[in-house]
């Protein structure tokens, strides 16, 4: 008798979640077409991620945008968003994943991060690198790996102006790490040497190292 | 006798499968929907929790599905011999 009462409501349960799975999502305004292919290979859509930020999408206003890269430097940075996207440009297709399950390939295009630290003059003594976000999101990457990695710090994706929704102005290209080692809304490089830092979500029990060939969660 | 019993622990474990698929949609939500999940169980339920949880539940319920279905063809099968001494 119990089960006849419940049968309906447990239905109107999975429906409605299997309902709010497949709603569709508006697509995102961007400056210019997106690049769908690049030497062959097949990109993903910038429409083709989750949002899955802690504080929803952010809108950085230009104008009073600043990247600051501080820390264990000798000559801290304080640079404008044209400042930043006027150095040399590196591109690169990488692909995102998220523990969430999906992933999304996209040709990225920023500057280098290690070239920002040694601009900044990065002491010997650092070893990490702290990415804070407009959000009060932060994590972080060793800095060996920012460097031998060639780390890219983007601002463009798939040939368009990163949008809000995706990092505007700037996102971490944590190539071969997880997804919330993707940094977006990137508002301070810090060089650090404490190498047990953790970002948001690492202190909630997210892997440190954030390799996507690793665990996603601490053990 | 036999045939109450194999249907008692059929209904069991159809209650057991479906609150599994509920707690596997849940700890689901939990982790692309954290932001709505994690308040609603009052921090108990944060991303990386449900993300645990999620990966780890799959096998129960596989278990519990697969013992549902042989209890369930088990039940039917008794019913209809049943059925046959009882019409002869």
């Amino acid at each position: 008798m119990m089960l006849m009462n419940l049968r309906p409501v447990a239905s109107a349960v999975i429906v409605a979640c299997v309902l709010a799975a497949c709603a569709t999502r508006q697509p995102i305004a961007l400056d210019g077409a997106e690049i769908r292919e690049y030497e062959g290979q097949r990109l993903s859509s910038v429409d083709d991620f989750r949002e899955n930020s802690i504080r929803g999408p952010q809108v950085v206003p230009v104008d009073d945008y600043r990247l600051t890269v501080t820390g264990l430097v000798d000559r801290p940075l304080r640079l404008t968003y044209d400042e930043v996207v006027t150095r040399q440009r590196v591109s690169k297709v990488v692909t995102l994943h998220c523990v969430e399950g999906w992933d999304a390939t996209i040709l990225w295009e920023g500057v280098l991060i290690y070239g920002l630290l040694e601009e900044a003059g990065v002491r010997d003594s650092a070893n990490t690198v702290i990415f804070h976000a407009a959000d009060g999101y932060t994590s972080s990457l060793s800095l060996r790996f920012v460097r031998d990695a060639k780390i890219v710090l983007a601002h463009r994706m798939n040939g368009v102006t990163l949008p809000s929704a995706r990092g505007f102005p700037f996102q971490v290209v944590a190539e071969s790490k997880w997804g919330y080692k993707w940094v977006k809304w990137v508002t301070k490089v810090e060089a650090s040497d404490d190498p047990l830092y953790r970002g948001f979500w690492e202190r909630q029990g997210y892997n440190n190292l954030g390799d996507f060939t690793g665990p996603k969660l601490e053990p | 006798m036999h045939e109450s019993r194999t249907s008692a622990i059929c209904r069991t474990l159809g209650w057991l499968t479906a609150k599994l698929v509920l707690l596997l949609l849940l700890t689901g939500y939990g982790v692309t929907s954290f932001q709505v999940v994690t308040p609603l169980t009052l921090g108990l339920l944060t991303k990386p929790v449900a993300q645990q949880l999620h990966e780890v539940l799959v096998y129960p319920l596989l278990v519990v599905l697969v013992l549902h279905l042989a209890a369930s063809i088990l039940s039917r099968r008794s019913r209809a011999r049943a059925g046959e001494t009882t019409s002869r």
